[in-house]
């Protein structure tokens, strides 16, 4: 078979962008084109895209607050799987625990929601962050792509 | 970079089309462009209209909460009308159901405030 050909193996990408907050959308899109090819179903497509969203966002607004710093996001395929990491090297968070707590902000006065980790959890099926502060922060997020993936093997 | 459809005033209601997709980055726009229409006219019902919407994260209910906590405060009303299914999963997960009204359409809402 030609190397161009296999699928369901390992495969993975990663990218460097700036914190704009226009990148948002620069991580959605690109996580969309590489999950593209495990052919999720159209609610996990969309479940990947919030959660990327988010972790990006994060990085955004409270890594970089009103800086410019790099963020790398990776994407990994193993098998059904799907792994994204997005990493910072920013302020970190000081509380892990508090900071995923549904509703809780640390900047309620710009109209947060607050929801950004619970989007991440519900959204994907592992959520797991490290952080440590004025080092940055990376947040681990695994999703298994469903049936349909299951008609692509049996081709 | 899209540009963002006019919001306009129908039946003493404010009514802001949100955007194709509503993240971080494109709530910022919105948020201020509100807020300067909220003070000048003194409107107390806001009607937010996602039919043009195919994706919205946390951001957007922080743009719901934050149209609800300004007008809220002299007993203003926030409406949602057009949301799609999976924005709508998302709003009801978030518990924004509790403090905004939905309709199915912009029209509906309209004829419901008058």
């Amino acid at each position: 078979m030609d190397k161009d050909m296999r699928v369901g193996t390992e495969e993975r990408v990663s990218v460097e962008f700036e914190s704009y907050s226009h990148n948002e959308q620069f991580a959605r899109v690109v996580t969309a084109v590489f999950v593209a090819r495990l052919n999720p179903t159209l609610e996990e497509l969309e479940d990947i895209k919030t959660a990327v969203s988010e972790a990006v966002t994060n990085c955004v607004i409270h890594a970089y607050e009103d800086t410019v710093g790099i963020i790398r996001m990776e994407l990994e395929t193993r098998e059904k799987e799907l792994t994204v990491r997005v990493r910072d090297w920013g302020l970190g968070i000081a509380n892990i625990d508090r900071a995923r707590e549904p509703l809780y902000t640390s900047k309620p006065s710009k109209d947060r929601s607050g929801m950004g980790f619970t989007f991440m959890e519900t959204f994907m099926d592992r959520l797991e962050v490290t952080s440590e502060e004025g080092e940055g922060t990376m947040v681990e997020m695994k999703k298994l792509i469903g049936e349909a993936n299951l008609e692509y093997k049996a081709v | 970079m899209e540009k963002q459809s006019e919001t306009y005033v129908a039946g003493g209601v404010l009514v802001i089309p949100m955007p194709r997709e509503l993240d971080h980055h494109s709530s910022a726009e919105i948020r201020d462009n509100l807020d300067m229409m909220l003070a000048a006219r003194g409107i107390r019902k806001v009607l937010l209209d996602f039919s043009k919407t195919e994706f919205m994260d946390s951001a957007g209910i922080g743009v719901v909460l934050g149209k609800y906590r300004r007008v809220k405060a002299f007993g203003g009303q926030v409406s949602v009308c057009g949301a799609n299914d999976r924005i709508m999963r998302i709003m009801k997960m978030s518990g924004i159901g509790q403090i905004v009204t939905f309709y199915p359409t912009p029209g509906q809402a309209l004829e419901a405030k008058r």
